[in-house]
């Protein structure tokens, strides 16, 4: 598949996560499809995936995914992506979330997901439905730069003095 | 500029420094614009930005950059590129040297130019390669995007 193709096919794909239903996220792949998150088990099958989909989706009911780009590296067709979202789900604590990642994709002959690898910083993720993006962190770090704080990479993601936060610990 | 469409300017860009026409590539920078690579001072404006251009295409008669795929970042639009060539230029030594960057650019404000491009790649692995080539031998599997030829091992499946 040509770049430009690639490219319309994460498009596509980041505005199924957009969109409330987990069924359209796992048509992008493959029947026997493979999705694993961070090294977990992988959600084999669309079933799979879809739950896998619904849970984030139910987590943030406003979940927007955009693509930031896409890279064909020796491992695979590598997908970036940005998401945020308000964890507004059951049990959820209302913290606004944005974390940043990434999929290792192998495509099949037609054009399907025959396996995604996805890599995120759990422990950000974490951190941010706790207590949400915004919140400080360590307040011995000095301050980042403002865009790369915005981004919400933990080892980055200092204290934004002055901004709102839900909790000051 | 969306995504769709700086994919394709990276396209053309990437076919640009195939061409050994410099001034192809330097067409796709802002007349004042600017391109520096590494640590280098930025060369200023077209002609400046040509003759970097033409600094590679003389050193590899036979350049080929392919785009690896570009990001949007909070840096600027980040386009990743994979070069490959033989130093068959007057004096060169002849190896070939296959090795990955990435640019990351400002566009300007209309966003259908470079407005300034910074330019990173491993100097040290690349004036490894000049002086000894790569250590691979190239693979003369055609199906494989040029950059990964030599690497059949990391091919993705189909």
């Amino acid at each position: 598949m040509s770049l430009s193709a690639l490219t319309a096919l994460g498009r596509r794909y980041a505005r199924a996560w957009c969109g409330g239903d987990p069924l359209r996220v796992a048509a992008f792949f493959a029947d026997d499809g493979s999705l694993a998150v961070n090294g977990a088990a992988p959600a084999v099958g669309r079933e799979a995936i879809a739950e896998v989909a619904r849970s984030f989706m139910s987590d943030l009911p406003d979940m927007h995914v955009s693509m930031k780009g896409l890279l064909r590296e020796a491992r695979g067709t590598v997908f970036h992506w940005s998401l945020m979202g308000t964890n507004s789900g059951p049990g959820g604590k209302g913290h606004r979330v944005q974390i940043e990642g990434y999929e290792v994709w192998r495509l099949d002959d037609a054009g399907l997901i025959a396996e995604s690898r996805g890599h995120f910083d759990a422990s950000e993720f974490a951190f941010q439905l706790a207590n949400g993006v915004d919140a400080p962190r360590d307040e011995h770090e000095d301050p980042p730069h403002p865009a790369e704080a915005r981004r919400g990479r933990s080892s980055l993601a200092g204290p934004r003095r002055g901004q709102r936060s839900s909790q000051t610990g | 500029m969306n995504l769709t469409a700086l994919t394709a300017f990276g396209r053309r860009y990437a076919r640009a420094w195939c061409s050994q026409d410099p001034h192809r590539v330097a067409s796709f920078f802002a007349e004042d614009g600017s391109l520096a690579v590494n640590d280098d001072p930025p060369a200023v404006g077209r002609d400046a930005i040509a003759e970097v251009a033409r600094s590679f295409m003389t050193t590899f008669p036979d350049l080929h950059l392919s785009m690896k795929g570009l990001l949007r970042e909070g840096r600027g639009t980040v386009f990743h590129w994979s070069l490959i060539g033989n130093n068959t230029a007057p004096g060169g030594k002849g190896h070939r040297v296959q090795i990955d960057g990435h640019d990351v650019w400002r566009m300007t404000e209309d966003g259908q130019l470079i407005a300034e491009s910074k330019g990173r790649f491993n100097a040290s692995d690349y004036a490894y390669q000049l002086e000894h080539g790569v250590s691979e031998p190239p693979d003369e599997d055609d199906d494989a995007p040029v950059a990964q030829r030599g690497r059949p091992q990391r091919r993705q499946a189909r």
